[in-house]
């Protein structure tokens, strides 16, 4: 159950909430004045816990949505330590956990495909076993309807299965339930040019439930260069009765971009503007009662490019159980079935060699939490794992928590961690037969290889959480991770073909890499009406590779890549006098490298002002302030730079 | 992370709550137990009848809260019905004008509960309650806060 709906930490440490169902206080025995001030946890929320979680996890609340000037998914995690957000274009980001950011083999397109996170959206994954990563052009969810996400640094491999190498990003909605009622939205700005939500939310026969539509159309990032627009819409509903959750949500969009495509000759530009066409839906339903968990869920994703496109469908089953086997024994355990369809896949730029229907995957973990005294507890479990690529794969880790007192707590973990290869790097092939970032060469080949192992995770985690006073919190976390058969490419002999030159690469496993890290977050509530937030990143990479296997002329020894060796972010939210809101947020990343193009450090200041009155809440937004435009990423082939923008925007509830 | 040190603000205030789970169906029955105290009824029933028709629930945590024990010599009832009650939870709430209403104000309910940084309050429509016949207390008024 936890795994799915109340996360990870609950999976960790739920006997600490059955031993608190033993212990309950007679509210009865409370007067107004008392109850009026006693917060209310409901069965998925559990915010208390997370302060003895033996993870490093940081959570993204409802309220951190309201006060942030994001108006998606990906500019919200900015203000989680340890991860990693770069925007490419106006429609791509790269987001990454503990390092890895863009650098994919060659950098060639492989920027966009970072693949070592996995997302779940209401406990559906969006992650793609296509070309392996996150599209988060296709995950809109309305910011209105996000109860918290979680973000778990470090594997999340042993309840989470393949791909969740190195974090999970866990995006929770809110119960319908707590959106009864409606609200409807409009938003305008410089970069959002126009969008809007509506939603209703209602009860009858039992069920609560609501409903969605929205919208936008973004604007290009930078004039003259590359067509970045993009417009889409999404609908969906979630209703809920009891013990059962029923959810789906359906979205099509046109999004603007450049895409290599095969001139043939040496004259003219390989690369041309067009709208991805994309569309899906998904359809999820659960039972979820203390003990047990059995979920279901068809997803549909289809993306119509030049030189990608495919469609997949996902059906996925989980069932999770949790048992108290005896005081000092917690077990929790289950089992998944995932399966794949893909059909479409092959454009002339792109093809899968082998077609293969279906893509299977059966899992099964085990997990036993005990607790050794009151303060000291520890957690063993494996993931075990068939796929039709590496068969068996485990995936297993170790958490030991001291809870010294009330105001400090202590946790380490070891654990393993694999990411299968995705679909194109087993049997994929990207031919271009004009490929201007190797100017000297006419044709460039990549292609799968059917051999390719697993890369594999070996993560050492130590943390600590302080509580220096009531109203402040200080978490601490630090890593050293072993990678071993990294995803790379390696140059074959070129060969020549009716006069052009032509050289093909090939995936292997022929990088490792040792990662280290800190991960400093706080916040404090200095005033009633005042807060800061803050926090500090270390990322550094040492990716090697391996001369024997990987000729990769880009890469060498002790890259550390396109992901910043420094990152900060600091936030400070004022609540004003009748009704207004007034939120400054700072954020540094250092300069980040691929394929010796630099971007350049930066710092960057978005301000908030925000006002309700009644039923209705005004926002004044202004974003990337401190100059005209700066780049994130250093993919000079793809990314564009970031703008000064803003946007307005009016909420009204009813 | 915010939540972490929200909840340890309340549990300076409410330590006697320490480490539990609060539902907010069990805060309900909390609420509705106390709204008991402030309210006068005419009648000379033995109990004071809860009627929990729609929130399974509810209803559930209400019995096992408040079946059992009593408040001005009337023993508390909880029961799955619309008539007759002294305390009717309903999202659609006939008005009789002996019952004091929780639901929708705007459905015509006397009280609303409203769930406000994840802290149960609750709202009144002062013009229903006056339309009753029952006596409730402006102490219990006063903490009321307007609903948006």
């Amino acid at each position: 159950m936890k795994k799915i709906a109340g996360p990870l930490i609950l999976t960790f440490f739920f006997f600490n909430y059955t031993n608190a169902f033993s212990q309950t206080t007679d509210l009865t025995n409370l007067n107004l004045d008392q109850l009026m001030n006693v917060e209310v946890t409901s069965a998925e929320k559990k915010p208390e816990k997370y302060f003895t979680t033996p993870a490093a996890i940081y959570v993204i609340t409802a309220e951190d949505i309201a006060r942030s000037t994001a108006t998606s998914i990906p500019e919200l995690l900015r203000m989680v330590p340890g991860v990693n957000v770069q925007r490419i274009t106006s429609n791509t980001w790269t987001i990454t956990i503990r390092g890895f950011n863009g650098l994919n083999g060659l950098g060639l397109n492989g920027s966009l495909f970072v693949n070592k996170v996995l997302v779940l959206i209401d406990g559906r994954a969006v992650y793609s076993p296509i070309y392996g990563g996150v599209y988060w052009d296709v995950q809109g969810v309305p910011l209105e309807d996000i109860e918290r996400i979680e973000v778990i640094r470090g594997s999340g491999g042993t309840l989470y299965g393949a791909n969740a190498v190195d974090g999970v990003i866990n995006i929770i909605t809110k119960r319908p339930k707590e959106t009864q009622g409606g609200f409807v939205t409009a938003t305008t700005g410089s970069q959002d040019r126009l969008s809007s939500t509506v939603q209703v939310g209602a009860k009858s026969g039992g069920w609560d439930y609501r409903a969605y539509g929205t919208g936008f159309r973004q604007d290009q990032g930078i004039e003259g260069s590359q067509v970045d627009d993009w417009e889409e819409g999404q609908g969906g509903f979630r209703a809920e009765k009891d013990k059962w959750n029923i959810q789906g949500d359906f979205y099509q969009g046109y999004i603007g971009q450049q895409t290599f495509v095969d001139t043939s000759t040496l004259s003219s530009l390989p690369q041309v503007n067009e709208q991805e066409e994309v569309r899906g839906w998904n359809l999820l339903s659960r039972y979820q009662d203390d003990d047990l968990s059995l979920q279901a869920y068809w997803d549909r994703t289809e993306r119509y490019s030049i030189a990608f496109g495919y469609r997949l469908d996902t059906i996925n089953l989980d069932y999770t159980q949790h048992l108290q086997l005896t005081d000092m024994h917690e077990l929790v355990w289950g089992s998944g079935y995932n399966l794949d369809v893909e059909d479409d896949i092959n454009t002339d730029i792109t093809q899968i060699t082998k077609p293969l229907e279906t893509n299977q995957v059966f899992s099964s973990f085990l997990q036993d939490e005990m607790t050794l005294t009151d303060k000291l507890k520890f957690i063993l479990g494996s993931k075990f794992e068939y796929n039709i690529f590496t068969h068996f794969e485990m995936e297993p880790n170790a958490r030991l928590s001291y809870e010294l007192n009330d105001t400090n707590f202590l946790w380490a973990a070891a654990s393993r961690a694999v990411r299968t290869p995705s679909r194109f790097e087993e049997d994929g092939i990207y031919n271009l037969h004009d490929a201007t970032p190797f100017p000297n060469l006419a044709g460039l080949e990549i292609s799968g290889s059917d051999d390719l192992k697993s890369e594999k995770m070996l993560g050492y985690e130590l943390g600590y959480r302080n509580k220096p006073t009531d109203n402040s919190l200080v978490d601490i976390s630090t890593f050293y991770d072993q990678y071993s058969d990294l995803t790379t490419l390696t140059a074959g002999n070129f060969y020549i073909n009716q006069g052009l030159v032509y050289l093909p690469f090939q995936y292997v496993n022929g990088m490792t890499a040792r990662t280290y890290g800190l991960e400093v977050s706080a916040e404090d509530k200095i005033k009633e009406w005042w807060k800061v937030k803050g926090d500090y990143t270390l990322t550094k990479l040492n990716l090697n590779t391996i001369p024997s296997i990987s000729n990769a002329p880009s890469l060498g020894t002790d890259i550390q890549g396109e992901t910043p060796l420094n990152a900060a972010y600091l936030q400070s939210s004022f609540d004003l006098p009748k009704g207004f809101e007034f939120d400054q947020t700072l954020r540094y990343s250092d300069r980040t490298v691929e394929n010796q193009v630099i971007a350049p450090p930066y710092l960057e200041l978005d301000l908030r002002l925000g006002w309700t009155h009644k039923s209705w809440k005004v926002e004044l937004v202004g974003q990337n302030l401190l100059q005209p435009r700066h780049r994130e990423n250093a993919l000079s082939t793809i990314a564009e730079e970031v703008q000064r923008g803003g946007y307005i925007k009016i909420t009204k509830k009813f | 992370m915010k939540k972490i040190f929200i909840i340890f603000i309340l549990l300076g205030c409410t330590s006697a709550l320490g480490n539990e789970i609060v539902t907010q169906e069990s805060l309900e029955a909390a609420f509705i137990f106390n709204f008991l105290k402030f309210v006068q009824w005419n009648d000379t029933r033995p109990t004071y009848d809860i009627c929990i028709p729609d929130d399974e629930n509810l209803r559930k945590v209400a019995t096992a809260l408040l079946e059992g024990k009593a408040l001005n010599d009337r023993q508390i009832d909880v029961v799955n019905r619309t008539d007759n009650c002294h305390v009717l939870v309903s999202s659609t709430s006939p008005n009789p004008d002996s019952t004091l209403t929780i639901g929708s104000l705007d459905q015509g309910a006397m009280f609303e509960f409203l769930v406000i940084d994840n802290k149960l309050k609750f709202a009144i429509n002062i013009d229903n309650i006056r339309k009753s016949k029952l006596k409730i207390s402006s102490q219990l008024l006063r903490l009321a806060v307007p609903k948006e």
